[in-house]
């Protein structure tokens, strides 16, 4: 039995009971007030009657007597008056039929004793009660008769029914409004925890790229949306296993190719001196240069593999980094007027403090600046800029370097930051993996925004070393 | 002014308002039942709704002339009656043209001495009443009803069903029961009936009761109270029919003339020959038959002194003999 069921169940059951005790509850309690009120009407009435009555027997005045009596008949609670008189002869009755009758019985007999107002109750047919209410008629202090009423439950049992009825038409409204009530809410709940069964399922088959569409904003949708937090953090944290297993291999690799390559390289690159050195012809010197100048490449492309493999240990020292861009920037000018790129600063001052490698850093910004200078071969405006900024309650700072170039699409924004890619003819790849790595070897992150066809901004954040002044954020500036 | 006149020292009760807005004030007699049921209805049928008040609800053709006061005997309920019977009393005090002061009673005695002393001017009597009477004041009888076409009524000797009762012999030692001492059918021809059977009430029964009323006096036989009674016809017909089951008529009298209308002679002969018409005329119009049929009559028949001769003889036989 599955919970939704289990939870229709008992909700339906509760319901149940709820609903059947007020019912019974409300009966008992409607039926006891009706005995009490017939009983307090009856004794009443019968007094009231008894003393306004006696006169008229004392003086045969039943013509009166008969008209009072009616009048007490014409209450629809009331089946019958009488009076008999101290032997037990009914002088006067509702039923005519039955004036000038003896009565014996024992009702009769304990109503004809009675000093004071006497209830007496008789089951009636259909499960109503007849109370019949007897009172002393009194004259000169002497016992002449008595007034009897007979009150029946059956009026207002019929009120009595409908009100049960009634109550019982509430009940079933509110039972089967229950049971929806509680069917809905079962679904409710079991819906989202179905959905975090087949999500627990999923990760548990290796697929963490499930996320909880549970909207609930109670307890259920909490554990969903921390499930769905759950996976993306461990897909994370396998991606940067993936990654780092990855540099450790490159690492191995470089060492292996920095042995394996490099001293051979360098004995190319001697030899060719040497034979430069031997005074040959000049197509053979020609040749020996273009050796060398390939060699020199050679050895350049694998330095700067080694370096983001096994990265240079971090020299750190705080800076300012609008200050470190300003010095960056100066040598890119004769560049960007080369392209004719249009350079723009935008650099907050003063800025919080960071704890960098200066040269790093300076490698990061210029890694970035000639990205943004290649994808505007037509040029355009470079626009680097730097403000005070918080990542999750950190205060640090963003350096953002902005372009009007060609942007990039989907796919290669996916990939753009994985060593060795490149869309550049004669690209290392490794440029903005190299950033990448430096970025967060100092804490830091980085991050792109990009439109194809409008630009690209990629953004730099680093943690500053003390309370920055006032924040803001560059994101969405390019967009 | 001896008599309780309406609206002044009598006990007040507020029924209902007329059409013109005037509410009538009512008092209730106690002694009401010590006058014929049917005579009652006559005389609030002549007198009650619409009945111009002195200063109050006169029609406006007679406002300024004195009204006619009329003496009535007081019912068990006047509200209802006053409904029933007001649209016929309108209809007389516009044919009459006069106000009409009306005088509740509780007994015919009050009535008698009411147009004695000429404190009123109208009043309604039984047979018995108006006999009595007539030597004694200048009254003219008017009109007489007339009720399923018939101008008479009788009185019924009753007796309880099963009770033995076959013959005025049977009587003997039993409790008889009458309704009043001064009721025509309901005590002076039942004397007369058993009279002519040799027998007397203060000698012949255990016990004679009086209980105010012909319908009380049937119920009394009824419950077994008496053993038997007397009671006018018209009221005994009336009776309900599980009353009626458990009661024997032993015997029952020549007819007897209702009660008339009666006025002072000092009205003048023009207006009692007014009043008199308007009673008389009242079944040849449609508009009077059904408001003769809402209260139960066929019409009225204009009565003389002659009418009574029988009565008035029955009288004086009964005084002859002694009480």
């Amino acid at each position: 039995m599955n919970l939704s069921t289990k939870f229709a169940i008992a909700a339906t059951a509760l319901t149940a009971f709820i609903v059947g005790g007020v019912t019974l509850i409300a009966v008992q309690r409607e039926q006891r007030m009706i005995a009490q009120e017939i009983e307090r009407k009856g004794t009443v009435l019968a007094d009231t009657l008894a003393m306004s009555s006696v006169s008229a027997l004392m003086s045969y005045d039943y013509a009166t007597l008969k008209r009072f009596l009616e009048a007490a008949k014409k209450d629809p609670g009331i089946t019958y008056a009488m009076v008999l008189d101290s032997t037990g002869l009914i002088k006067m009755h509702t039923d005519l039929k039955e004036i000038g009758r003896y009565v014996s019985d024992d009702i009769s007999a304990r109503a004809l004793d009675t000093d004071e107002v006497l209830v007496q109750r008789l089951p009636e047919g259909s499960g109503g009660m007849l109370y019949d209410v007897a009172a002393p008629m009194v004259a000169a202090g002497r016992r002449v008769g008595v007034l009897r009423l007979g009150l029946s439950t059956r009026g207002m049992q019929t009120a009595l029914q409908r009100s049960r009825n009634q109550i019982a038409l509430i009940g079933l409204a509110a039972l089967v409004l229950g049971i929806g009530g509680a069917v809905t809410m079962a679904r409710r709940i079991s819906r989202p925890l179905r959905e975090l069964v087949v999500g627990a399922k999923a990760v548990a088959r290796g697929d963490l790229t499930w996320r909880a569409r549970v909207r609930a904003r109670d307890e259920v949708g909490e554990v969903a949306s921390a499930f769905g937090f759950m996976a993306e953090n461990l897909q994370n944290h396998i991606d940067e296993k993936v990654r780092a297993d990855r540099l450790v291999t490159l690492g191995t690799l470089a060492a292996g190719i920095a042995h394996e390559v490099r001293n051979p390289l360098e004995a190319i690159k001697g030899a060719a001196q040497v034979i430069e050195k031997s005074g040959i012809d000049p197509t053979v010197q020609k040749f020996t240069r273009i050796i060398k100048d390939e060699v020199t490449e050679l050895d350049g492309f694998l330095e700067g593999f080694l370096r983001f493999a096994r990265p240079a240990p971090l020299a750190l020292e705080s800076l300012d980094v609008g200050e470190l861009a300003g010095e960056t920037l100066v040598l890119l000018e004769p560049l960007c007027s080369d392209h004719e790129i249009t350079l723009m600063r935008d650099l907050a001052d003063p800025l919080p403090t960071v704890t960098a490698d200066p040269h790093q850093l300076k490698q990061v910004l210029m890694n970035l600046c000639l990205n943004a200078i290649q994808a505007m071969p037509g040029g355009g405006t470079l626009t680097v800029a730097s403000r005070p900024a918080v990542q999750d309650g950190r205060n640090g700072v963003e350096l953002q370097v902005r372009d009007t170039g060609t942007g990039m699409t989907e796919s290669i924004r996916r990939e753009v930051f994985e060593p060795f890619f490149t869309t550049k003819a004669g690209g290392s790849g490794l440029g903005l993996a190299v950033s990448r790595s430096i970025v967060e070897r100092h804490g830091g992150r980085i991050s792109m925004t990009t439109k194809e066809g409008q630009g690209t901004a990629m953004t730099v954040w680093l943690p500053a070393t003390d309370i920055g002044t006032e924040v803001a954020s560059f994101s969405e500036e390019v967009s | 002014m001896q008599g309780r006149e309406f609206g002044r020292e009598c006990l007040h009760k507020k029924t209902r308002e007329n059409r013109n807005g005037v509410s009538h004030l009512i008092r209730f007699g106690r002694n009401w039942s010590k006058i014929k049921r049917k005579d009652l209805t006559l005389i609030l049928l002549l007198l009650i709704p619409g009945v111009p008040i002195p200063g109050c609800n006169a029609a406006p053709s007679s406002t300024a002339l004195p009204a006619i006061r009329f003496s009535y005997p007081a019912v068990e309920d006047p509200t209802v009656t006053l409904g029933k019977y007001q649209p016929i009393l309108d209809a007389m005090a516009a044919a009459v043209g006069r106000p009409v002061s009306i005088v509740l009673r509780n007994t015919y005695g009050e009535i008698v001495q009411d147009l004695g002393r000429g404190d009123a001017d109208v009043g309604i009597l039984n047979s018995f009443s108006y006999v009595d009477i007539v030597s004694r004041a200048k009254l003219s009888p008017l009109v007489r009803r007339v009720q399923a076409g018939r101008d008479t009524y009788q009185s019924y000797l009753i007796v309880r069903e099963n009770a033995g009762i076959k013959r005025y012999q049977d009587l003997r030692g039993k409790v008889i029961v009458f309704p009043d001492s001064r009721s025509t059918t309901g005590y002076l021809m039942p004397r007369l009936m058993l009279r002519r059977h040799h027998m007397e009430m203060s000698r012949d029964f255990a016990r004679v009761l009086l209980v105010g009323s012909h319908e009380s006096t049937a119920l009394a036989v009824a419950n077994g109270t008496a053993h038997a009674g007397a009671v006018a016809s018209y009221i005994y017909e009336r009776l309900d029919p599980a009353v009626q089951a458990k009661l024997d008529i032993l015997d029952l009298s020549e007819p007897i003339p209702f009660g008339p209308v009666v006025a002072r002679a000092a009205l003048g002969n023009r207006l009692l020959e007014r009043i008199r018409l308007f009673f008389v005329d009242l079944n040849r119009s449609p508009q009077g038959v059904s408001l003769l049929r809402d209260a139960g009559l066929s019409g009225f028949t204009v009565a003389t002194d002659k009418d009574y001769v029988s009565i008035r003889e029955l009288v004086r036989r009964l005084r002859e003999a002694g009480p």
